[in-house]
């Protein structure tokens, strides 16, 4: 009964829970605490700066094993890695949620009151594409973090957590103006259709028609930008840690650790496995989001080329 | 003496600089068909969009339409939801895509139901189903989608969800426009014995005089906007007085050879 496209599919299935799998296990593993520390924070400067030990370097013969090496401190950068992913994802996906909800709520406005409405709504779009969006990043995590420095009270943890929480909802507030276009776009479109007369005539309000009958056509579209959005985000995130205005020290990210692994690239000597992990980490990921969201924009659109 | 269910008073509806129709006033009686009549772009739909409230924003509409005396050209947005669909039906000329692809024929008859009736889920899919076996669908085709229906299928289904709630007037805009001719006629006569059966008005809107001749009780002829002649179908049509309305009733076809010139 298994035809090939099935079968693809089903293992496709299975090599993402496996990749799930994988991932949240390795995660658990960064994090646990066999004493001396949880794994992605625990130093030991006895093993700094060993490249990855499978390469059998002389070195770190009586080092303990590190898949990727260790880091200045003698980290193990493969925890560090994976815990740098979990934070990076995870700002991601809540940049991406709040850059779609913002995106699809404006552009539903604007398609469906059109006129002097829309037309203003797709101005302001404009314009803030006309803005370079990175400044406005920077701006929103450097206000937020003067903010948390000048309230003394606030524990460590807590200044941590609002520093991430403004990150996330500063690219964000940013990401969301491709996808109000698209939404407004389709909105228009779909109102065409004598299916929206049809509601009106039956007597269907204003906020059902949107929850019963434009929200399920418009579902696709938001879930292939919600998946395109994400990679975007990840790349954000990246790039503002690399530059130190991120997630910063003690936390890792992939951005950071390769901030981190930059500098330790020079004709002296290259301890390249600093860079090469998180890039590699940065590149497969976004290689994989990117490729998931093109394919499923192909099974919601057809007609699209790309 | 019957009560009219429909007013039309004076109505000039115009889009920017152009007029669509130029103060056309018609009267519907209880229980009657009132046909207009015309050619593409004589304003009939245009005149049938204004009485359930679907023009464009931009439209400007002068002019009174009362309904059951209520006046639908001031009536706030939802005192005419509840008229709409409950009170007043419409059916449209395109079957195939005034039905939402994604919900079952049944749902969307239901939706129709539950907004209008406080009943529970059983007794308005008890309705649905009344409703479908009455404009002639097995009653097993409940959950089926649109697609899965052909057009004079789905026409029924439109028809079904206008009847849902007992309206009181009937919009039909060209409802057979887009049918075979055997369809039409099924359909035809569906409506008309629902429409005696549930006593309802009909306000038809067609460019088939023939179709009107055998479902109207009066007719009205509209051409650029404006009624050029009105009366009892049987009248109309036999002795027409307007050099258009001869012109339509000459153009009715005659099943025979006669070769285009």
């Amino acid at each position: 009964m298994l035809s090939k496209g099935n079968a693809k599919k089903t293992m496709l299935i299975f090599a993402f829970f496996g990749a799930a799998l994988l991932f949240s296990s390795s995660f658990f593993w960064a994090i646990s605490d066999n004493g001396g520390g949880r794994r992605f924070e625990r130093t030991n400067v006895q093993v700094a700066l060993m490249p990855p030990t499978w390469l059998g370097d002389e070195k770190n013969k009586h080092a303990p094993f590190a898949l990727f090496g260790t880091d200045q401190l003698g980290r193990d950068v493969f925890a560090r890695c994976i815990v740098g992913g979990a934070i990076s994802v995870c700002v991601g996906l809540f940049a991406a949620f709040i850059a779609v909800f913002i995106g699809t709520a404006w552009g539903t406005i604007a398609g469906v009151r059109g006129g002097k409405t829309d037309a203003a709504m797709m101005r302001a779009v404009d314009i803030l594409y006309g803005l370079p969006s990175i400044m406005l990043v920077v701006l929103i995590t450097v206000a937020a973090n003067s903010f948390v420095q000048g309230t003394p009270t606030m524990s460590s943890a807590l200044q941590e957590f609002v520093n991430v929480v403004a990150l996330l909802s500063a690219i964000g507030i940013v990401s969301w103006l491709t996808v109000s276009r698209v939404i407004r776009g389709q909105v228009r479109s779909l109102m065409q259709r004598p299916a929206m007369d049809a509601c009106k005539v039956i007597g269907v309000g204003p906020l059902r028609t949107f929850t019963h009958h434009l929200f399920p056509a418009l579902l696709g579209t938001i879930v292939v930008y919600a998946t395109l959005t994400v990679p975007t985000a990840i790349l954000s995130e990246a790039f503002l840690s690399f530059l130190g205005i991120g997630i910063r020290e003690p936390l890792p990210s992939w951005g950071n650790l390769a901030a981190d692994g930059l500098g330790q690239l020079n004709p002296v000597h290259s301890r390249w496995w600093l860079l090469f992990w998180p890039c590699a980490c940065i590149a497969v990921t976004l290689i994989a989001m990117n490729w998931f969201g093109q394919s499923l924009r192909k099974c919601v659109d057809p007609r699209s080329t790309i | 003496m019957p009560t009219n269910v429909l007013h039309i008073q004076n109505v000039c509806i115009s889009f920017g600089a152009k007029t669509a129709v130029h103060d056309i006033s018609l009267t519907l009686k209880e229980g009657k068909t009132l046909a207009i009549v015309g050619e593409s772009g004589s304003g009939k739909s245009v005149a049938a969009m204004a009485i359930i409230g679907l023009l464009p924003s931009k439209a400007k509409i002068q002019g009174s339409i009362l309904f059951d005396g209520i006046e639908l050209l001031n009536a706030s947005a939802t005192r005419l939801r509840s008229i709409r669909g409950k009170n007043i039906a419409m059916i449209f000329q395109e079957p195939m895509t005034s039905l939402n692809p994604v919900f079952t024929i049944g749902e969307q008859i239901e939706e129709t139901v539950r907004l209008h009736r406080t009943v529970s889920r059983k007794q308005a899919k008890k309705i649905t189903m009344t409703a479908l076996e009455e404009v002639g669908i097995p009653i097993e085709r409940y959950a089926s989608y649109p697609h899965e229906f052909s057009g004079g299928m789905r026409q029924r289904v439109m028809i079904a969800m206008a009847l849902v709630c007992e309206p009181t007037l009937l919009i039909a805009d060209e409802p057979t426009t887009a049918l075979d001719a055997t369809t039409a006629r099924q359909i035809m006569e569906l409506l008309h014995s629902l429409k005696t059966r549930h006593s309802m008005s009909m306000l038809f809107i067609s460019h088939d005089l023939k179709l009107v001749a055998s479902i109207a009780d009066e007719v009205c002829v509209m051409q650029n906007g404006r009624v050029v002649e009105r009366g009892v179908v049987s009248e109309v049509l036999r002795s027409p007085k307007s050099a258009y309305t001869q012109e339509l009733v000459s153009s009715i076809p005659t099943l025979g050879v006669k070769e285009l010139t």
